[in-house]
């Protein structure tokens, strides 16, 4: 049944039929041919809860707060702060993008926000500069995908709650795997440009002066980190919460600077809108697909193939693994979780890891998933964003980066102190 | 005849793209409605310990709501991702029938969702369903705003399609790629123009 | 033994519990494929696994598209208002009470059940430890809850703290943790063993051990078609298997576990999962209980009577009613 499902999609995909449509056509295969259940009767059922969610509402705030920061002007700046302290790397802007991704990962939960945010300022700019389209999209979809695993983070709160694991030692837990993550980004994109240096752009070198007034430009986006995370560790707000309130900040924040007005609101509306759209269709769809592979019995395979493997602690994290990167070619990133978590986890905090530490690892896969194709939301979040060009390039840009998580992930295996580090001085 | 119909095609779709960004609009509003909402149930929290606002369950509600609402917009802004790797690479009249194939699968997907939503709504309705929430809902409500915006979502898909299988009839190939081919195409095009302008 | 050769796909509660893990897996996975000597094969999973949120699962039986389903009652009181009759908050103590007020009521649910459901069959009723308050602020009893910031689900838990004086504050549960340890609540309501796995003692001092949040009772049941499918031998046969090897065991092992839940929260008794938490047990006085009485009959009760029909009303009085000395009344 797996491969038939996987050759309609691939077939559907190739099609170029919508995302979203392919989905919810292969739902109703499988069901038809594979469920002796009439599971299209659920339907709406299914639909209004994975629409009905207060959790997912942090997904258009945190795009909308993208949004402000970008039609203020604030974004760019910010953007030409860090070029002006990264580009001299061979690379050049690639680094602006991987860096201004790390930092607005401090503000947003969420991947595809923090993704569109950078993509709308840097692609103009790759673009003026002839920079090869495909490594510099790869940067933004891969390092929008911080946004989840540096505090604040969606993905995080739902792994606290299916597990029942503190949230706030996953946030403090996600911190420096999330900062080493980007180095690692940074190192690799500079070693593959002294390799094929076509590949990046020029390097620039700016002056300590230049570089130095720049630093004002980054008061606007470490405001709005103080709020977004000051509130959750003061106890004001709670995550989600959270999410407005930076909203709100980055609003206040455009105002003082004289930047904000009825016709910028309207474009942040429209441009949050649009994303929305593109990415709660596909949520909408994979949770119908989801609920008809659970039906349908792929979650049972996968417990009893995960169980009766009967293999060793290390031996089973590395099937989970495996397992998750296969799933996260074709699953969307937020059904992956509730499909498997409630499986996956318990087995593998029953061998005696951490929960907190899997957590973290877990994030990362789902990182990965989000920049594999052929359903990766970043890619199609930084593909949407650029209007125009292959979206192959977009998924080639991206590999690298992959193998970059994979690197992590076995750093995070070897060094579990990584992510343990911190949330153990919170004890 | 056909160029009639096209004609009238056209101005539904001139309307159907101020509706859906007005619609969009609406929904914007709704998730800034969110911030206030939001701000206001952490201020009386911190300051009267109480929930003046529910936030909690009022944002679900708009999360469903203003997100059906801008499903249309984001259609007529061609940014529901399709993948067009291989489409690309395809003569202008294969490409064609895939847009077509592409609307279909949308118009199907929009008769069954919108069937399945409406059952939802109307079973809320009909029973009389409230929220086990401290607010008791009625159901109903949200899920008819619900409805609202994927009913429209359908009715722009439906139009859309109808256009594109006359443009099909007429032979107009650069009518169907303007009208739902790829994004990626329009870019080139526009390039291409602008370099035989200069 | 007459057993027919069937499938059933069973819909279970949350995965990540005690109940779905110890219970109800292996007894739909394992032991009735086994005891029917693999005359009855199942397909077992869970609301959450699917991506459901758990209220919709019994009007999902009810269009064929599950068979057998068990969610928390509570989650379905929108479609069924007479379903909150089986839980209210404080009515009954101890795990004794609530089994007597569940076996009272189990006729008056199963009409419900059928009637709502399209003919559904109700097959078992079964409760969560008891849902205690664990506050990060110190209190003596019911009346200190006054005033205090407490996050609580359901409708009925919500009106009964309105009714005592306190602030129901609505937060989603994946977020009382955080909340409660920087005090953006006071207090929460959660199962005792449940509140001790997801660590709520290390971001609170005070537990009340009493039933304020009710038992969320899970409830079991089976479409009404494939119910009328099984010959009359395999409905015995079930029924009788649900009883003595899934319901019996569920209510013997909340005793226990409302009782370990308390010591390893508190350090007072035995507590064999892990690192006792050192949290103070606050005793309940019977002014709680006059307190919480009139609440119910003031406050509780009468709305909930207003959402249902009289004649579940009347029905409530002589069963529930009966075993409380409580009235419901429009
Ligand atoms: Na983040
Ligand atoms: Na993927």
């Amino acid at each position: 049944m797996i491969l038939t499902a996987l050759i309609i999609l691939l077939a559907l995909l190739v099609l170029s039929v919508p995302v979203a449509a392919t989905l919810i056509v292969l739902a109703l295969m499988l069901d038809e041919f594979f469920s002796p259940f009439p599971l299209f009767r659920a339907m709406g059922d299914v639909l209004w809860t994975a629409s009905d969610s207060f959790l997912l509402i942090a997904i258009p705030l945190f795009i909308l707060l993208g949004e402000i920061l970008v039609r203020t002007g604030i974004a760019k700046g910010t953007y030409r702060s860090l070029e002006s302290w990264l580009s001299w790397l061979p690379g050049g802007l690639l680094h602006a993008n991987i860096g201004t991704a790390t930092l607005f990962s401090a503000t947003s939960g969420s991947s595809v926000a923090t993704a569109a945010t950078i993509g709308t300022v840097a692609i103009p700019q790759g673009k003026e500069m002839k920079y090869d389209p495909r490594l510099f999209t790869g940067s933004i979809a891969a390092g929008g995908t911080l946004g989840i695993m540096i505090p604040p983070s969606i993905n995080l709160i739902v792994y606290g709650f299916l597990t029942e694991t503190s949230i706030p030692q996953l946030f403090a837990a996600g911190l420096l795997p999330g900062l080493l993550l980007a180095t690692l980004f940074i190192v690799g994109t500079a070693l593959i440009c002294i390799w094929k240096p076509s590949l990046g752009g020029p390097s620039v070198s700016h002056s300590w002066g230049e570089r130095i007034s720049g630093l004002r430009n980054l008061i606007p986006v470490l405001v709005l980190f103080g709020i977004v995370v000051g509130s959750i560790y003061t106890g004001m707000a709670t995550p989600t919460e959270a999410a407005s309130l930076g909203v709100l900040g980055a609003m206040v924040i455009a105002l003082s600077m004289g930047k904000l007005s009825t016709k910028v609101i309207i474009q942040a509306l429209d441009g949050t809108m649009k994303t929305t759209g593109m990415i709660m269709l596909i949520i909408m769809a994979s949770y119908f697909l989801n609920f008809v592979l659970a039906s349908a019995g792929v979650t049972r395979e996968l417990t009893g193939f995960l169980e009766s493997a009967g293999l060793g602690p290390y031996s089973t994290l590395m099937l989970a693994i495996l397992i998750y990167i296969v799933l996260g070619f074709f699953i969307e990133t937020l059904s992956l979780m509730v499909i498997t978590i409630p499986i996956v986890a318990p087995i593998i905090i029953g061998m005696g890891f951490d929960p907190v530490w899997l957590g973290i690892l877990l994030i990362l896969l789902i990182e990965m998933a989000l920049i594999t194709p052929p359903v990766g939301l970043n890619l199609y979040v930084v593909q949407g964003v650029r209007k125009g060009g292959p979206f192959s390039d977009v998924m080639v840009g991206a590999m690298p980066y992959v193998a970059m998580m994979l690197v992590m992930a076995v750093i995070l295996i070897l060094f579990p102190s990584v992510a343990l580090f911190l949330p153990g001085l919170m004890n | 005849m056909l160029q009639q119909a096209n004609s009238i095609l056209d101005r539904l779709l001139e309307g159907a793209q101020i509706g859906s960004l007005w619609l969009a609009r609406a929904g914007g509003a709704l998730i800034l409605l969110t911030v206030v909402i939001v701000t206001i149930e952490v201020i009386t929290r911190q300051l009267m310990g109480r929930s003046a606002v529910h936030a909690t369950e009022i944002t679900g509600y708009i999360m469903a709501v203003s997100t059906s609402w801008c499903f249309a917009y984001t259609l007529l802004c061609k940014a529901h991702i399709r993948i067009d790797a291989l489409y690309l690479n395809f003569p202008t009249r294969v490409r064609a029938a895939l847009d077509l194939l592409a609307l279909l699968a949308m118009t199907l997907f929009c008769v069954l969702v919108v069937g399945a939503v409406f059952d939802v709504a109307y079973a809320s309705f009909d029973d009389g369903a409230t929220a086990n929430t401290p607010l008791g809902t009625p159901l109903w409500i949200p899920q008819t705003l619900w409805l609202a915006g994927l009913t429209w979502f359908s009715f722009v898909v439906c139009l859309l399609t109808l256009r594109v299988i006359f443009a099909m009839f007429q032979g107009d190939i650069d009518g169907i790629q303007a009208l739902a081919g790829s994004p990626t195409l329009d870019e080139q095009i526009e390039h291409e123009n602008r370099e035989a302008q200069s | 033994q007459d057993i027919d050769s069937t499938s059933l796909s069973y819909v279970g509660s949350w995965s990540s519990l005690s109940l779905y893990q110890n219970f109800e897996k292996p007894f739909w996975a394992d032991h009735i494929p086994d005891a029917s000597d693999g005359q009855i094969s199942t397909d077992v999973t869970t609301f959450d696994q699917m991506g459901l949120g758990g209220g919709e699962v019994y009007r999902l039986m009810a269009r064929d598209v599950i068979e057998v389903t068990s969610t928390v009652a509570d989650y379905a009181v929108a479609d069924a208002p007479e379903l909150e009759g089986l839980d209210m908050p404080m009515i009954a103590p101890d795990v004794e009470t609530a089994r007597k007020v569940a076996e009272a009521y189990r006729p008056v649910l199963a009409d419900a059940f059928a009637q709502r459901f399209d003919g559904a069959q109700l097959l078992a009723v079964v409760p969560y430890p008891s849902q205690m308050v664990f506050c990060n602020t110190p209190i003596e009893g019911l009346s200190d809850l006054q005033d205090k910031k407490i996050r609580a689900s359901g409708r009925t838990t919500a009106e009964f703290l309105q009714a005592i004086g306190a602030e129901g504050i609505t937060l989603n549960f994946s977020e009382v943790p955080g909340a409660l340890q920087r005090g953006v609540i006071d207090c929460a309501v959660t199962g005792s063993l449940s509140g001790y796995s997801s660590g709520w003692h290390e971001v609170s001092t005070h537990l009340y051990p009493l039933p304020v949040g009710g038992w969320d009772h899970v409830v079991t049941a089976m479409n009404g078609k494939k119910w009328d499918s099984l010959s009359e031998s395999t409905q015995e046969w079930l029924t009788s298997e649900i009883k003595t090897n899934y319901e019996t065991p569920v209510w013997d092992a909340a005793v226990e576990e409302t009782k370990e839940g308390i010591a390893c929260l508190t350090g007072e008794g035995t507590c064999t999962r892990g690192e006792p938490g050192d949290m103070v047990l606050v005793q309940a006085t019977d002014g709680d209980f006059t307190n919480a009485s009139q609440a119910l009959e003031e406050t509780v009760l009468p709305n909930w009577a207003g959402r249902v029909d009289q004649e579940w009303v009347d029905r409530w009085n002589e069963t529930v009613g009966a075993v409380t000395g409580l009235k419901a009344s429009k």
